[in-house]
C-alpha cells in the first residue's frame, strides 16, 4: 500500500509530462532527426533512400544561387518589416495612449489588422496590386506590375507584412504605454525630458521587456514567413520573393526534389537557431526588467 | 542503474501513450470524414464511390458539377457508380503523389486531372492504370478513335495511351479587330515579322513617352516557349527522346537544333520595338481592357475574354504567328489528362473508367468547351448541331479545334520530368531577356544549361 | 473668465480635431479591408474596369449569393473554428500539466526534460511540416480534424510561459494545500488554474489566432472539400485561372472576416489584458 503510494508519487510528475512529450517528440524531435538523416542521403521522388551521400546535398544547396537568394530575401524581409512595423505601431500607440471619447473607435481601427489572416489579406492585396485593375496604380497614377516586377515584388510583400504586423504590435505597445505610471512621466518631463528625448530616455527603457517580446516574436515569425509568397508570387519573379520556407516547400512538394529540401531544412534551422539565440543574448544585455 | 530504469520507464510510457494517442485520434476523425466509411459498396447494392479531383472553377466548374450530377442520377445510377467531384486547383497531382508515398489509399483519388507533362511521374505510382490497359481489359464505349490523333499523342508515353485527354488547349493569338483595322490591318499577323510591324503601328504613347497601349503582350513561360519550338517544323523537339515521350528525357535539344535561337532572335526584335510588354497573369484582362491590341494566351480563356469584353470591341483568335515565314509545325497541344488509379478495388476502378468515358462523350465535351475555350476532345462534338451553331455564333472558339485536328505528331508539350523547376528556369531567363539583361546567346545558354542540370539531378535521384 | 473659457473651448476643439484625425488615420490604415467590402458589392465588370472605381454602382449581392450557395462557406468556417478551438484548448491543458510538473515537483531528469522543451522553441514548426505531413499520413489522419490539429497540440513556448507564471506562487502554497488534505490534482484544478486565469487566456487566445489563420498545414493535410478551412478555400477561389472572380473572392473574404472582426471588437480589451499578462511577465 505504502510502496504503491510512493511509486505513484514518483511517477506523478512524469505523468503530467507525458501528453506534452508525445507531441514534442513525435512532431518536433522525430521529424527533425529524420530530416537530418535523410539529408545525408540521395532519395528519389518517393523519399526512398538510394545511396548515402554524405554532405553532397548540402554542397548542392550551398552552391544553388536560389538558396542564397532565399536566405537573403528572408533577412531583408525581417530587417525591414520588423522595425518598420514596430515604429509605426509605437507611433500609433503614442497617439492613442490618452483615453478619449472616441478612443475605442480608433483603437479598434489601429489594431484591426490583427484580426485578419494571411490568406485573406493576400487575396485583397493581390487585387489592389494588379497592374491595370488595381486600385493602387489607379490612385497613384503609376503603372507598376507590383507582384511581377523583380524590383517591386519583395517590397510589395513586405508592405503586406508590415500592415499585418501593425495591429498586434500596436495593441501590445498601447497596453504597455498605458501601464506606465503617470508620476514617472510627469517627473521626467519636469526634469526637462520632453519630445523625442522623453521617449528614448524614459519610456523606451521602461517598456523594453515588451519591445523585446515583440521583437522576438516578429523575428521568429518573419524567419518562417511563407504564405504571401506561396499565395501571391510562388517565389518569383526571378526568385526575388523566395524565402527559406518557400524554397523548402517548393523543392519538396511541387518538385518532389527532397534532396535539396531536406538539406535546406537543416540549413534553415541552423540560421534561425543562431538568430533566435542572438536575440536572447541581446535580451540579457539590453532589457530592463523592473 | 536507477536512472536507466527511470528513463526506460518513461520511454515505455511515452510509446504506449503514443499508440493510444494514435488510436483515439483516428476515432476522433470519424466525426469529420463522415463519408470515409461509405467508400466501396457494390455488394450490398449501394453504389461504388468514385473520387474525382479536378481543376475547374467558376462557370465551367459549375458546368462540370452539373455533368457529374447528371451522371450520378442517370448513367451512374444504372452502373452503380457515384462520383464525388472535388476541386483541387492545381494541387491534385501533388496530393496524389503525397498520398502514394504513405500508401494512403483512403485519402487518394480514383481520377485526377493532371498536366500531361506529369505522365511519366504518374506512371511511377503503383496505383496508376494505363488507359490502354483499361481498353484491353474492360473495353470502352467511347472508342479510342473518337479522340483527335494529336490528343491521343498528348496523353501517350512510349506508345501507350496513359490517360484520357481532358481540358486541352493551344496557345492562340487574340487580336482586337477594331484596333487592327483602324491601323490598316485586315488580317491578324501570320509571322513574328508581321507581329513586329503591327506592334510598331499599334503601340500608343502619351506625351511623356509612357506606353498607354501595347501593341502586343504575352508572358513567355515554359508553355509559350515550347509552342514556339514545335511551331517551327514537325521535327522540332524541345528535349531528346521526342521531348520525353519515348522515355525519360535526358537533355534539352532546342539549343542544338537551333529552334530556340531562331525564336529568341525574332523575339529580341520584338522586345526592341518597345511596344511589347512581358506580363504575367492578367494578360486576358489587359487584352479585354484594350491595354494590349494583341496578346498570346491559352484558348481556354475564350469564354473569360468574351465575358470581359462584352460588346466593347470586335476581336478574333488566330494561330500563333510563325517564327519564320514557311514554318511547317504547329503550336503545341497543351493541357491536362484524366489519369485513373486502382486503389485496390476493382469495382471502383471500373466505375472510374465508366465516368472518365462519360466525361469524354461528345455532349460532355461540348458543354465543357463552350463554357471555357478548351477544345472538345471528342471529334463527334464537332458534328453536333449545337456545336456548329455555337461556332457560327462565336468563331473564336473554333480556331483551337482546327489547330488540334491538323497538328503534326511533335506538336506536344514535353514530358520534362521536373516540370515546375524547368518552368522556373525558363521564366527567369525569359524575364531577364525581356528586361534586356541577357543577350540571345546568353538566354539560350541559361535555358539549356539550367534545364539540363535539373534533368541530370533528376536522373541521379530517380534512375 | 473669458480667456479661461476660450482656452477650455480651444482644448476641446483640439481634442475633437485630434480624435477626428486619429479616426481618419485608422480608416486609411484599414483601407484594404474597406476596399474589400466595397468590391464585394460590385459586379465583375466594375472591378475590372480601367477607371478608378471605388464605390459600387448598385448594391449588388450576387457575389454573396454565389459564395453562400456555391461554396460550403459555413462548413469551412466551422472547420476552422473546431480546429482552432480544440487545439487551443488542448494546448492549454498539455502546457499546464507540463508546467505543473516542472514547477512543483523535483524528479530525475527534470533539467534534461526542461531543456528538451526549450529546445523546441528554436525549431520553426514550418520547417518540419514536410516530415510531419508524412507522420500524420502514416497515422491515418489525412482529412481529419485530428490531423489538422496534431502539430498544434503542444507548444514549448506555452509551457515555458505558464511555468514562469506558476513560479510566482511559492511552493509553500501547494504544500499547505496538501497538508490541508487537498489532493495534488485537486490543488491543480481548484487553486492553481483559477489563480492563473490571465495567462491561460493569453495562451488560448494567441493559440486560437495562430491556428485560425494558419494556411500551409491545413492545405497539406486535407484534400476533401468538406474538410477544408476558410484560409485554404479563399486561396483556392482566388487561384481560378479561367475566370475573374474577384467579386466573389472579396465577398468570401468579407464573410470570413466578419466573425473574427466581431470577436475582436467585442473582446478587444480582454484580449489586450490577456496578452499583456502573458507577454511582459514571460
Amino acid at each position: 500500500m505504502k510502496a504503491g503510494k510512493r511509486i505513484g508519487k514518483t511517477l506523478e510528475p512524469y505523468l503530467y509530462l507525458v501528453p506534452s512529450f508525445i507531441f514534442l517528440i513525435g512532431f518536433v524531435y522525430y521529424p527533425f532527426i529524420k530530416n537530418g538523416w535523410l539529408s545525408l542521403n540521395i532519395v528519389n521522388q518517393f523519399r526512398e533512400i538510394r545511396e548515402f551521400a554524405g554532405l553532397r546535398n548540402y554542397v548542392r544547396v550551398l552552391s544553388d544561387p536560389e538558396f542564397y537568394q532565399a536566405v537573403g530575401n528572408t533577412f531583408i524581409y525581417v530587417l525591414v518589416t520588423v522595425p518598420v512595423s514596430m515604429v509605426i505601431a509605437y507611433f500609433l500607440a503614442v497617439l492613442a495612449r490618452k483615453k478619449r471619447k472616441a478612443s475605442i473607435v480608433y483603437e479598434v481601427l489601429f489594431a484591426l489588422s490583427m484580426a485578419t489572416s494571411d490568406a485573406v489579406i493576400a487575396v485583397i492585396f493581390q487585387l489592389m496590386y494588379s497592374n491595370q485593375l488595381g486600385v493602387i496604380n489607379k490612385l497613384f497614377g503609376t503603372s507598376i506590375d507590383w507582384l511581377n516586377d523583380p524590383k517591386y515584388a519583395l517590397l510589395s510583400l513586405m508592405i503586406i507584412q508590415i500592415w499585418h504586423n501593425i495591429g498586434y504590435n500596436f495593441l501590445f505597445m498601447l497596453s504597455s504605454l498605458r501601464g506606465l505610471s503617470g508620476e514617472v512621466l510627469e517627473g521626467a518631463s519636469l526634469d526637462g525630458c520632453t519630445g523625442l528625448k522623453l521617449h528614448t530616455k524614459v519610456i523606451l527603457p521602461l517598456v523594453s521587456p515588451m519591445l523585446f517580446f515583440l521583437l522576438l516574436k516578429d523575428i521568429a515569425y518573419g524567419m518562417t514567413v511563407s504564405s504571401y509568397t506561396l499565395i501571391l508570387t510562388g517565389g518569383g519573379p526571378n526568385g526575388t520573393t523566395q524565402t527559406i520556407i518557400t524554397y523548402i516547400y517548393q523543392k519538396a512538394i511541387t518538385s518532389t526534389n527532397y534532396n535539396y529540401a531536406f538539406a535546406a531544412t537543416m540549413l534553415g534551422f541552423a540560421i534561425s537557431a543562431v538568430l533566435i539565440s542572438l536575440s536572447m543574448i541581446l535580451e540579457k544585455k539590453k532589457v530592463h526588467y523592473t | 542503474m536507477k536512472k536507466a530504469l527511470a528513463l526506460l520507464l518513461a520511454l515505455v510510457m511515452v510509446l504506449g501513450l503514443a499508440a493510444c494517442g494514435g488510436n483515439s485520434g483516428s476515432n476522433g476523425s470519424n466525426g469529420g470524414g463522415s463519408n470515409s466509411g461509405s467508400s466501396s459498396g457494390g455488394g450490398d447494392g449501394s453504389p461504388v464511390e468514385v473520387v474525382f479531383w479536378h481543376s475547374l472553377s467558376g462557370a465551367v466548374g459549375d458546368e462540370l458539377q452539373k455533368i457529374v450530377d447528371e451522371y450520378n442520377t442517370g448513367r451512374g445510377a444504372e452502373q452503380g457508380v457515384h462520383v464525388e467531384a472535388v476541386y483541387q486547383g492545381y494541387d491534385g497531382t501533388d496530393k496524389q503523389i503525397l498520398a502514394y508515398q504513405i500508401k494512403d489509399t483512403e485519402n487518394a483519388c480514383d481520377i485526377n486531372v493532371g498536366l500531361t507533362s506529369t505522365i511519366p511521374s504518374m506512371l511511377e505510382l503503383g496505383w496508376t492504370v494505363k488507359v490502354s490497359d483499361l481498353y484491353d481489359k474492360y473495353g470502352g464505349w467511347v472508342e479510342k478513335d473518337s479522340f483527335p490523333e494529336a490528343l491521343v499523342s498528348s496523353v501517350s508515353y512510349q506508345g501507350d495511351m496513359v490517360g484520357l485527354p481532358f481540358l486541352n488547349s493551344t496557345l492562340l493569338l487574340y487580336y482586337n479587330k477594331d484596333l487592327l483595322s483602324a491601323a490598316g490591318f485586315d488580317a491578324p499577323p501570320a509571322t513574328l515579322d508581321e507581329v513586329i510591324e503591327y506592334t510598331k503601328a499599334l503601340t500608343e504613347k502619351d506625351a511623356s513617352g509612357n506606353v498607354t497601349r501595347y501593341g502586343f503582350e504575352c508572358q513567355v513561360k515554359r508553355y509559350q516557349l515550347v509552342n514556339y519550338i514545335s511551331s517551327q517544323s514537325p521535327e522540332a523537339y524541345f528535349g531528346d527522346l521526342e521531348s520525353g515521350r519515348g522515355g525519360p528525357m535526358t537533355k534539352v535539344v532546342a539549343g542544338e537544333n537551333g529552334t530556340l535561337k531562331n525564336f529568341l532572335t525574332k523575339w529580341d526584335e520584338l522586345v526592341e520595338t518597345g511596344g511589347y510588354q512581358y506580363v504575367e497573369g492578367v494578360v486576358a484582362e489587359e487584352f479585354a481592357s484594350q491595354t494590349a491590341a494583341m496578346a498570346l494566351f491559352s484558348s481556354s480563356k475564350v469564354t473569360n475574354v468574351l465575358g470581359l469584353v462584352g460588346d466593347s470591341f470586335q476581336w478574333g483568335t488566330a494561330p500563333i504567328p510563325a517564327v519564320n515565314a514557311g514554318d511547317t509545325g504547329s503550336s503545341a497541344v497543351g493541357g491536362s489528362t484524366l489519369v485513373l488509379f486502382d486503389r485496390g478495388d476493382e469495382a471502383r476502378l471500373k466505375g472510374a473508367w465508366d465516368f472518365a468515358q462519360y466525361l469524354s462523350t461528345a455532349d460532355s465535351q461540348y458543354r465543357i468547351s463552350t463554357n471555357s475555350g478548351y477544345v472538345p476532345t471528342n471529334k463527334e462534338a464537332a458534328e453536333l448541331d449545337a456545336m456548329k451553331a455555337f461556332w457560327e455564333e462565336a468563331p473564336q472558339y473554333k480556331t483551337a479545334f482546327d489547330i488540334v485536328m491538323n497538328a503534326p505528331a511533335n506538336a506536344q508539350e514535353p514530358m520534362d520530368l521536373t516540370y515546375n523547376e524547368i518552368d522556373g528556369v525558363i521564366v527567369d531567363a525569359m524575364r531577364q531577356f525581356c528586361d534586356r539583361q541577357l543577350t540571345v546567346d546568353q538566354a539560350v545558354d541559361a535555358i539549356v544549361s539550367g534545364c539540363n542540370q535539373l534533368l541530370d539531378e533528376w536522373h541521379e535521384a530517380n534512375d | 473668465m473669458t480667456s479661461m473659457e476660450a482656452k477650455q473651448r480651444q482644448t476641446r476643439l483640439l481634442s475633437i480635431a485630434f480624435q477626428a484625425f486619429c479616426i481618419l488615420l485608422g480608416l486609411v490604415l484599414m483601407a484594404p479591408v474597406i476596399y474589400c467590402v466595397l468590391c464585394s458589392f460590385m459586379q465583375e465588370s466594375e472591378i475590372v474596369s480601367t477607371d478608378l472605381h471605388l464605390w459600387p454602382d448598385g448594391f449588388y449581392l450576387g457575389n454573396y449569393i454565389a459564395v453562400i450557395t456555391q461554396t460550403k462557406i459555413f462548413r469551412f468556417m466551422l472547420n476552422s473554428f473546431i480546429v482552432a478551438f480544440v487545439s487551443s484548448l488542448a494546448r492549454v491543458v498539455t502546457s499546464c500539466l507540463a508546467a505543473y510538473a516542472f514547477t512543483f515537483f523535483n524528479f530525475r531528469g527534470k533539467n534534461l526534460l526542461f531543456l528538451l522543451v526549450l529546445g523546441t522553441m528554436i525549431v520553426p514548426a514550418e520547417m518540419l511540416m514536410v516530415q510531419n505531413y508524412f507522420t500524420t499520413g502514416e497515422l491515418g489522419l489525412i482529412n481529419t480534424y485530428a490531423g489538422m490539429m496534431i502539430i498544434y497540440l503542444v507548444s514549448g513556448a506555452n509551457i515555458f510561459l505558464i511555468r514562469q507564471n506558476f513560479m510566482n506562487y511559492p511552493k509553500d502554497v501547494r504544500d499547505a494545500a496538501l497538508v490541508d488534505g487537498c489532493g495534488s490534482l485537486r490543488f491543480f484544478w481548484r487553486i492553481l488554474l483559477p489563480m492563473s486565469g490571465p495567462v491561460l487566456a493569453t495562451v488560448f487566445i494567441s493559440s486560437f489566432v495562430n491556428v485560425w489563420t494558419t494556411y500551409l498545414w491545413p492545405l497539406m493535410v486535407t484534400n476533401k472539400e468538406e474538410m477544408r478551412t476558410v484560409q485554404v478555400v479563399i486561396t483556392m477561389l482566388n487561384s481560378s485561372e479561367l475566370n475573374s472572380l474577384y467579386g466573389q473572392v472579396m465577398a468570401a473574404a468579407v464573410v470570413i472576416l466578419i466573425p473574427s472582426i466581431a470577436v475582436f471588437v467585442l473582446f478587444q480589451r480582454r484580449i489586450t489584458a490577456g496578452l499583456m499578462a502573458g507577454a511582459v511577465k514571460g
